[in-house]
């Protein structure tokens, strides 16, 4: 498999489990870890926005 | 709570548009494909709610795996289409569908009705979500159609049939919400989705070849169109909502095969050789479909079989939680429940891999296709995937900070007396928005039942509209046109197919909208 697409796999991956993981996040009402799971989440879609281009 | 009762103003509907406008001009006017539009549109969701829409993070991470729970439910039937449909191509013969069919209807604008329109509406009526675009689209591309004009037709003509379809889960989801279930809401709704058929079937065909093609169809189009909008319309005043977008799609290949008979042609032809096709070769390489409809229909039908499959079930809780401004979302005991071996996903995997089994018994597939179709799934899956996960983060994000309220809220202000004209374009937002008539009717339906109270309008026939605008509204949904566009090799080109659907799409919904103001008017 080519490194790119694999890289677009982990991409994928990454937005699936750190949204997942958002939920626990809420849970735990740690606004700390919230805010470092969304900058997470949005350093993600930005790699997809540079991975796609 | 009556859910006008809120601090959005009409000037949050600007800010609210934002994410919208950039994901429609990135994709429509910079060629943009759908993973790298996305995920920049679904950041610039998360911003705003923060800053303008008084969300707080909590809400914010709520709504994003809410998010994640709906996308691998939505995943899951997008991987299984597209498995099923590269192992049946695994035989190389998937022509021979095509070519079958196409005996039914001699001439590409009737292969359109037949495939685009009937087909579609047919498989719309047992199992939805992108199904019978994933299905039908690359039968058509193997029948010689372009691929975008294979995406496109049966994007436009399989909707009409998305309320009633998916054993009637939209029309069930509108009259929950908003407490008017009843005859008077069938019929209504089914009045309206009988004239959204004729007109997506005269869209497919425009969309296709024309206006001369439309001429050329005319009289099938509107036969069909009596006999399918009749049934559902029957079926519907009786009470038996769950099968009439089945019951329609059944009684349309009746008519269309009757139809066929006396304009039948050589499907060789089709082919493009000598080839002799009879009813035995499209029955073996139509054998994997066939076990899906089999499948669906078993376990949809027969209650121990569906509550056996249903008993592994996945739920998350949600809170109730509520934004500065006021919108509300309210507590669910599950979002989106996940049944890993009940879903329609799971189901679609049961018949690529039943069929893969009959495929190796008459010998029309080789050793290890299962391994190549599944490689070739994974290759072409993962780029649509990446979009629709954003696009779905985006959504639920508006839709939980009171965005996409803000934008339905702002629109009514704005028209006032004539809301009623813009009542099925709400709809449409709605399915633009969730990808889903049921999500749609949902997120707006007591929105409509509110507004036509307030304006002294005729209640019934506003659901209708706003039902029929989610189901329109669902042919330029950016999910579906991605699956679309993933299983005819148009992945990354989603740009052109989603413009023509939003083409075709507001005209369908602006006709359904002046219909709305009329009938609102004489009742």
């Amino acid at each position: 498999m080519k490194r790119e697409t694999a890289l677009r796999g982990w991409v994928l991956i990454g937005l699936l489990v750190v949204s997942l993981v958002l939920y626990w996040a809420a849970d735990t009402g740690s606004t700390a870890l919230q805010a470092a799971m969304l900058g997470l989440l949005g350093l993600i879609a930005l790699a997809a926005v540079w991975l796609w281009r | 709570m009556n859910v006008l009762d809120t601090d959005i103003e009409a000037w949050h509907a600007l800010v609210a548009a934002a994410p919208i406008g950039l994901l429609l001009w990135l994709m429509v006017r910079q060629g943009w494909g759908a993973a790298r539009a996305g995920p920049l549109a679904l950041v610039l969701a998360v911003v705003l709610s923060l800053t303008v829409f008084g969300t707080d993070l909590e809400l914010v991470a709520r709504s994003q795996a809410k998010g994640a729970l709906l996308s691998i439910w939505v995943l899951s039937i997008i991987w299984a289409a597209l498995l099923l449909f590269h192992l049946v191509d695994e035989t190389g013969e998937i022509q021979v569908i095509g070519a079958w069919l196409g005996r039914l209807a001699p001439g590409g604008a009737l292969q359109v009705l037949l495939l685009a329109w009937v087909f579609t509406s047919f498989l719309q009526g047992i199992a939805g979500y992108g199904v019978p675009v994933a299905v039908v689209a690359p039968l058509m591309v193997g029948n010689g159609f372009a691929p975008a004009v294979a995406v496109i037709t049966t994007l436009i003509g399989h909707s009409w049939s998305v309320t009633f379809g998916s054993l009637a889960a939209s029309y069930s989801a509108l009259a929950g919400v908003t407490g008017f279930g009843g005859d008077r809401l069938a019929i209504d709704s089914a009045l309206m989705l009988g004239l959204a058929c004729l007109l997506c079937g005269a869209g497919a065909v425009l969309a296709f070849g024309g206006r001369k093609a439309l001429a050329s169809v005319a009289a099938p189009l509107l036969v069909t169109t009596v006999a399918m909008s009749g049934t559902q319309l029957g079926f519907a005043a009786v009470g038996a909502y769950s099968l009439a977008a089945f019951a329609a799609g059944t009684v349309g290949l009746i008519v269309m095969a009757l139809w066929g008979r006396f304009l039948r042609c050589d499907p060789a032809d089709l082919l493009g050789d000598s080839t002799t096709v009879g009813a035995g070769d499209f029955i073996r390489v139509f054998a994997a479909y066939a076990v899906l409809i089999g499948v669906v229909l078993t376990v949809s039908f027969v209650g121990p079989v569906e509550r056996l499959l249903d008993r592994v079930r996945i739920e998350l809780a949600f809170p109730a939680s509520s934004t500065s401004l006021g919108w509300a979302n309210e507590a669910t005991d599950s979002y989106r429940t996940l049944s890993p071996f009940g879903d329609t996903g799971s189901l679609l995997l049961y018949a690529a891999l039943i069929g893969y089994v009959i495929y190796r018994l008459i010998g029309i597939i080789e050793p290890g296709g299962l391994g190549r179709a599944a490689q070739r799934t994974v290759s072409s899956a993962v780029s649509s995937s990446v979009g629709i996960v954003a696009m779905v983060g985006m959504a639920l994000a508006m839709t939980d900070s009171g965005m996409t309220f803000a934008l339905a809220s702002g629109l009514t202000t704005v028209v006032g007396a004539a809301f009623p004209m813009v009542s099925p374009l709400i709809g449409v937002l709605g399915a633009f928005m969730t990808g889903s008539n049921t999500n749609s009717n949902i997120l707006f339906g007591a929105l409509q039942r509110d507004t036509a109270q307030l304006l002294g309008v005729s209640v019934t026939p506003i659901l209708a509209a706003q039902t029929t605008g989610g189901a329109i509204g669902s042919m330029l949904a950016p999910a579906k046109i991605i699956v679309g566009c993933s299983t005819v090799g148009l992945g990354g080109q989603e740009g052109p197919v989603l413009k023509a659907g939003i083409r075709y799409g507001l005209v369908i919904a602006g006709i359904i909208g002046a219909t709305t103001l009329a009938w609102t008017a004489v009742t």
